[in-house]
Formats: structure tokens, C-alpha cells, sequence
């Protein structure tokens, strides 16, 4: 269980995928013109 | 995130050595991890059609919003990275990989999310005329990196 919570808070902090490794730069930059379109890249989670 | 877990299976009872053990004794050292890139990118854009069809099911508003940028996530670098980084990693069983998804696919929101508010308080300032638009932004990045540096040292 401490286990998958450290995996959790490390992929979302420590590794961030865009911060720390600068992937998916192209979607990145294309939906954060404002707040909104940011939300719906919520779809995005999925995969 | 579907595919970290999925490719995980896939990765799991397809292409490592010995993996294709449950088809028979004979089949007990075949490695099939060459193929590892075309089977996970061949996954990821099965998985970016079937849910392109459903979202154009039921919410035909979000997919004419999207346009583009849906069948794109078929060749998006974070999903194929999230995939690779997940095999390299070697985590043990298919819930680690899926909570491994799932936390990169979050802090790619937050990091999204983030910079949109930033972009949008942006229209105020007086930004050179050169860095307008995407030059900024690129900056902005930058130093929203170096903000996260600040976790590297943190071990978990």
C-alpha cells in the first residue's frame, strides 16, 4: 500500500512527465491557450 | 491511463523471455521483446480508436472541440514514454503500472492546467514583442521546470 502511494506522489511530483522530462510538449502547448481547453484535456487522462 | 496497464499485460504474457510459456511447453524461450515498440504503439492507437468512436458517440460537442488533436494521441510521446518508462521501471504488478498511469497522467494536468492560468494572467503584462506568444511560454516552462527540480532530491 506505502508502496503504491510512493509511486503515485513520485509520478506526479518527482517525475513529472512534462517538468522533469519534457514529453508531450506538442499537446502541451496546444491546449494551454486558457484554463478551459486545460480542463478538457482531462480527457487526455484516459490514456 | 488505459495503456500503461494494458501494454503491461501485454508486455507481461506476449514479448518477454519465456512469456509465451502458457501456450505450450515448446514455446517456453521465445523473446519476442524486440517487437516491444510496434506491439506498444500498435496498443496505443487501437485503444486512441476505440475511444475516439465512443466520444464521438456520446459527446459529439467535445470531439469537434478536439478536431485534431484526438487520432494525434496515437503518436503523443508522454503515452509512449509513460509505456517505456513502466518497462524499464519493472514494476511488479498490473495495479503498480495502472497507479503509475495514473499519477503521470495527473501531474500532466496539473502541469497543463497550470500554465494555462499563467498564460491567461499573461494577456496583462507587457511582454517584448519577440517572446509574444510561444516564445514566452517556452520560458515560462523553463522555469516552472526548475520550480519541480526542487522535488529531485526527494527519494520515496
Amino acid at each position: 500500500m506505502e508502496n503504491l502511494l510512493n509511486i503515485f506522489v513520485k509520478s506526479i511530483f518527482v517525475e513529472n512527465m512534462i517538468f522533469a522530462f519534457f514529453l508531450g510538449m506538442c499537446s502541451y502547448l496546444a491546449v494551454s491557450k486558457s484554463v478551459k481547453t486545460g480542463w478538457e484535456s482531462l480527457l487526455y487522462l484516459s490514456w | 491511463m488505459i495503456t500503461v496497464p494494458l501494454n503491461f499485460l501485454v508486455e507481461k504474457y506476449l514479448l518477454k523471455k519465456g512469456a509465451l510459456i502458457w501456450l505450450g511447453e515448446s514455446f517456453a524461450d521465445v523473446d519476442l521483446s524486440f517487437l516491444t515498440f510496434m506491439i506498444f504503439i500498435a496498443f496505443i492507437a487501437a485503444m486512441t480508436q476505440l475511444v475516439e468512436m465512443v466520444v464521438e458517440k456520446f459527446s459529439p460537442a467535445l470531439y469537434n472541440s478536439l478536431g485534431i488533436f484526438l487520432p494525434l494521441i496515437a503518436v503523443n510521446c508522454a503515452i509512449l514514454g509513460a509505456s517505456l518508462f513502466m518497462q524499464e521501471r519493472e514494476y511488479e504488478n498490473v495495479l503498480e503500472a495502472g497507479i503509475f498511469g495514473l499519477g503521470s497522467g495527473i501531474g500532466w494536468l496539473l502541469a497543463i492546467v497550470g500554465i494555462a492560468a499563467i498564460r491567461e494572467k499573461l494577456k496583462y503584462s507587457n511582454v517584448p514583442d519577440p517572446l509574444k506568444g510561444l516564445g514566452i511560454t517556452f520560458i515560462l516552462t523553463g522555469l516552472m521546470a526548475i520550480a519541480f527540480m526542487g522535488f529531485m532530491g526527494i527519494s520515496l
